[in-house]
């Protein structure tokens, strides 16, 4: 009886045929440069600006790309980013505040801060002072859906509206419907710009200060210590301070 | 014919129950299957309204949910509640409720739930569920109402449809069925004329199926009426057989009633026909059992109630109504009919008085003596063998007597047998006195008695046996002026569980015997049949020594024949003893016991010493006789001197003298043995090894032994025409002898073809009863001393 495997060089072929085989799936367990992760986001220009380059997703590329990972931003609304991030859907934010983890179970959060996110009032009112989230109590007021430390703080506050995004927010400041917005300091200060609203203020003291993360699904954990790395070098060897000043406006 | 009140309207009940159940299951069906419809109907316009939430709310929602808007979905959910039927809306996220609309609990809702999907970066993400629910509480209301009209219209249609059905069907059927029903009412059957007959029925002059069944009807009372007649005509028949048949025949009722009686049935229970009829079988038949006179059940009555055929005893009694006693055999079958239901019963019973007397009688002799009619000995060893069995089962202990009368050949031969019947007649009538009523005597044959002592001690056994012994002793047989004393002795047997029969009668027997030996008229009390045979020995021993003494011993010889001739060349001293009444006893009886306690050396030295003096006063013939020797004698020191002194005591030459050993004592004592034969053949005796081959001892002794004969056991010669084997021996030892110079004897030697076999194989000397039989030994040379008597005078 004839058979396949009485011809050395057919054995081999088949031989070569199964180690490629068992290569590949090797191969296929590892993330890989050409599959980017999905990151999302909620932040508008200066911090995140996908059409002309801002501060965190530069330096995000940057630092992904000297871990050896592709990456790809999704914006997103506020809530849906978080419960995305949290199901698995997408592999990471851009960014948050830290101690979320403890409320979504499937996320990590990357040690190494990414910046400052100041939480500030913006108002048209020349009249209006604020100091503290007490004191806005009297105020209309306006936030974005999904800011949790906002939202923890103004949970009590009787004249509050929620919108999803950084226009619909200061398109109400624009018409007078409300007194104040919260957002932060340098992306409320861009927007404010593009709509031309000339006479806004940016109430002083901040409502309240938080360093910026990114955020993984845990599913990545093995990469959170890579891209915490890779942003020390940016930090250390002057990138991040490079993509800062081209991309941050100039504090006053 | 009017509807009235006395009539059973089971038929037209029936009919209208009929109707009104079957209108009122189809309605109930109806109205079920139209409500389920209205149902479905209802459920799928709810459930349409449910899904058309699906294109009006859904997409809007799905965008609340994607972007996570509380406020938003709750308002949404709120506004679908709102909607006709809605009742209950939810948002379920891993089957988990997060935004809820309407009360949780509900009854007599149904729901369907809507996937929430987004289309997000070329995929679908699922979200969750949107749950909407709608009461169906408003449909169930309607379908009640609806259906509890339709049910009562059509309740009232089939009531009034019964209704009409059963005034029509009167009309039709039932009138004219209880005028079919009066007719059959009047019908009577009788074998009178056609005119006794009921009229024919006349229904309607249609032939519709009424009219047919009138007519079938009447032609069934044709018919009817002439199986009356063929069955009245039957049953004279019967009754006039059972009047003329033998047997009495009694017929009853499913109670136990007698329905008719027969005459021989009637002459027997001596009941006439007319009082009989009609009472209970029992008073009328009554048996009892003949053995127990108890009354018996009856018969009838277990047939009745078992249904099956009493136990067909025979020993039944029936009490006519006078009281005289008829033996009968009964049987007594049930009467059942087609469906297996008892009936009644018939009893069939018949005289049987001759033919159970007889049986009695037969059954009577075969288990008595004739002549004395005390129980026989098979009957006797039967109730022996229950007596054993009851004293294993209930621990008793019976006493067996066996008791031979002293004496009686005597009268039996002085006076003839009728004396000795008469005898028997007599005594046996003294022993029936003195025993008690549960004691058995019987005859086991002769003049000998067993006696069966139930339920008793020993001590208690030896008192009745000693009263039968005396009673015995006591009494005087007198026959023609002649009078006579008897005695009776007496063996006395435990019975216990152990032993058979025939071993309680050998013992029984044995200790008869000892009761006898022991000089008779006495009781003897078997102990063990070890201890017995001691006793018997002692008493062997008593006897030799008297023999002895009375010199009641005598020899005996048996002639030694050559075997070409067939002449008596010598001749075998044998040793017969004499008991005081005569009677000769075999050596095999008194040697065992004698070698045992040690007389066998006085018994040797008295032989010897008569031998050589008959030899002594046979001289002219010059005797030559071959005398054996025991074990005992040589071992005896003192014997070769004592047979040294006898040859100077008679006048005997030691030629004349061959002394037989056998070859087991020879062995035994092979060194006294030896000294003994060389001793003894100085003196010119021959020896002889007797029964050479039965202890099947090597043949190397015969080389130390210096014998002149060698005598082959009897066991080889006497088969050894027929097992070739024994002639294999037979020839062997002779051979052996030829070569060793010793000449064989052949014993046992008993016919012709023994004497020819032995001839053939070259035997010198045969002895055996085909060629000589053992005689008084002073017989030997009388024909020779007569006519040597005769020629002198």
């Amino acid at each position: 009886m004839n058979s396949n495997f009485d011809k050395p060089g057919t054995a081999l072929i088949w031989l070569c045929m199964l180690v490629l085989l068992l290569n590949g799936l090797l191969l296929s367990t590892q993330p890989k440069a050409d599959t980017p992760l999905v990151i999302n986001t909620i932040l508008t220009p200066p911090l995140i600006d996908l059409e002309n380059g801002g501060l965190l997703d530069r330096t995000a590329a940057e630092a992904f790309k000297r871990a050896g990972l592709g990456i790809d931003f999704q914006p997103l609304p506020a809530q849906r980013s978080l419960l995305n991030l949290d199901a698995g859907i997408d592999d990471g934010n851009l960014a948050r505040i830290p101690g979320l983890e403890t409320i979504f179970p499937n996320i990590l959060m990357v040690p190494e801060k990414l910046v400052d996110f100041r939480f500030v009032a913006f108002t048209r009112n020349p009249n209006i002072e604020v100091n503290g989230w007490d004191s806005l109590q009297s105020y209309n007021l306006a936030i974005i859906h999904g800011w949790q430390i906002v939202e923890i703080n103004t949970a009590a506050h009787k004249n509050l509206l929620k919108v999803q995004t950084a226009e619909q927010l200061f398109n109400l400041l624009l018409q007078g419907r409300v007194d104040l917005v919260i957002y932060e300091y340098s992306m409320g200060q861009a927007i404010a710009k593009a709509l031309q609203i000339n006479d806004i203020r940016v109430l002083q003291p901040d409502l309240a200060q938080r360093p910026l993360h990114l955020y993984l699904h845990k599913s990545h954990q093995s990469l959170v210590a890579r891209i915490n790395e890779a942003l020390e070098s940016m930090k250390s060897d002057g990138a991040y301070q490079k993509i800062f000043r081209a991309t941050m406006p100039l504090e006053d | 014919m009017p509807l009235t009140t006395s009539r059973n309207l089971r038929v037209s009940r029936r009919l209208i129950g009929g109707v009104v159940l079957v209108s009122l299951l189809a309605t109930v069906a109806t109205t079920l299957l139209q409500t389920w419809r209205d149902y479905r109907t209802s459920l799928g316009q709810v459930q349409t309204s449910l899904h058309q939430l699906r294109n009006s709310s859904l997409p809007s929602l799905v965008n609340a949910v994607w972007v996570a808007d509380s406020d938003q979905i709750q308002a949404q959910l709120n506004g679908m509640i709102k909607q006709d039927n809605i009742v209950l809306a939810q948002i379920l996220i891993n089957d988990e409720v997060y935004w809820q609309a309407g009360p949780s609990k509900l009854k007599h809702a149904v729901s369907v739930e809507f996937p929430i999907e987004y289309n997000y970066r070329n995929g679908i993400i699922d979200m969750g569920r949107l749950r909407v629910s709608a009461s169906l509480a408003g449909t169930y209301t309607q379908l009640i109402e609806k259906a509890s009209a339709i049910l009562i219209s059509n309740g009232i249609m089939a009531f009034l449809l019964a209704g009409f059905i059963l005034i029509y069907f009167h009309f039709l059927v039932s009138r004219h069925l209880y005028v079919l029903l009066d007719k059959v009412q009047q019908f009577r059957l009788s074998s009178g004329s056609d005119e006794s007959r009921p009229g024919i029925i006349r229904v309607d002059d249609e032939l519709d199926e009424i009219a047919q069944l009138a007519s079938a009807f009447e032609l069934m009372q044709v018919e009817a009426t002439r199986s009356y007649e063929r069955l009245l005509s039957e049953k004279d028949k019967s009754q006039v057989t059972l009047a003329s048949i033998g047997d009495g025949v009694i017929v009853t009722d499913r109670s136990g009633l007698i329905e008719s009686i027969n005459p021989v049935a009637a002459s027997l229970t001596e009941w006439s026909e007319e009082k009989a009829i009609g009472k209970p079988v029992a008073e009328i038949f009554q048996i009892i059992d003949e053995v127990t006179r108890q009354l018996d059940p009856n018969p009838v009555s277990l047939a009745l109630n078992r249904g099956v055929k009493p136990r067909h005893d025979q020993n039944k009694i029936l009490v006519s109504s006078t009281g005289t006693e008829t033996a009968i055999e009964e049987s007594v079958a049930p009467i059942i009919d087609n469906d297996g239901e008892i009936i009644g019963a018939i009893l069939v019973f018949h005289d049987v008085t001759f033919s159970r007397n007889l049986s009695r009688e037969l059954s009577w002799q075969a288990n008595h003596d004739s002549l004395t009619g005390l129980t026989n000995r098979r009957a006797f060893e039967h109730q022996l063998d229950e007596a054993v069995v009851e004293a294993g089962m209930r621990k008793q202990q019976h006493i067996l007597l066996f008791i031979d009368l002293d004496q009686f050949k005597i009268v039996n031969d002085t006076c003839g047998h009728q004396a000795g019947d008469e005898l028997l007649k007599q005594i046996s009538a003294l022993l029936q006195n003195r025993l008690r009523r549960s004691d058995l005597l019987a005859r086991l044959g002769g003049d000998e008695f067993g006696v069966l002592l139930r339920d008793c001690a020993t001590d208690k056994g030896m008192e009745i046996a000693e009263s039968l012994r005396s009673i015995v002793q006591e009494y005087r047989f007198g026959w023609e002026s002649k009078s006579f004393r008897v005695g009776a002795s007496i063996g006395l047997v435990e019975i216990s569980e152990k032993g058979s029969i025939r071993d309680l009668m050998r013992f029984a027997d044995l200790a008869c015997y000892q009761a006898k030996d022991g000089g008779r008229n006495r009781i003897h009390v078997y102990q063990n049949e070890e201890g017995e045979v001691r006793e018997s020995e002692m008493l062997w021993i008593n006897r030799i020594t008297e023999a002895f003494e009375n010199n009641r011993f005598e020899l005996y010889a048996q002639p030694i024949v050559a075997g070409d001739t067939l002449e008596a060349h010598h001749h075998e001293v044998l040793l017969r003893m004499h008991l005081a009444d005569g009677t000769q006893v075999p050596p095999g009886m008194f040697i065992p016991p004698a070698e045992r306690y040690g007389i066998m050396p006085s018994i040797d030295r008295w032989v010897l010493r008569k031998s050589f003096q008959w030899m002594e006063e046979h001289a002219e013939f010059k005797p030559r006789l071959a005398i054996n020797l025991s074990g005992a004698s040589l071992g005896d020191s003192l014997f070769p001197e004592f047979v040294t002194q006898l040859f100077d005591d008679y006048k005997v030459s030691g030629s004349q003298v061959c002394f037989e050993i056998t070859e087991t004592t020879a062995i035994a004592n092979l060194t006294q043995a030896l000294v003994l034969i060389n001793l003894l053949k100085t003196l010119d005796c021959s020896f002889a090894l007797d029964d050479f081959g039965s202890g099947l001892s090597s043949f190397g002794y015969l080389k130390s032994l210096p014998v002149d004969y060698l005598k082959i056991d009897g066991s080889f010669v006497r088969d050894m025409v027929e097992d070739p084997v024994d002639h294999a021996m037979v020839q062997a030892i002779h051979q052996v002898g030829l070569v060793m110079g010793i000449e064989s004897i052949a014993e046992y030697v008993e016919d012709d073809s023994v004497i020819e076999a032995c001839r053939k194989l070259g035997i010198s000397f045969l002895q055996g009863y085909g060629v000589g039989k053992p005689a008084p030994l002073n017989h030997i040379f009388a024909d020779h001393q007569a006519v040597k008597v005769a020629s002198a005078k």
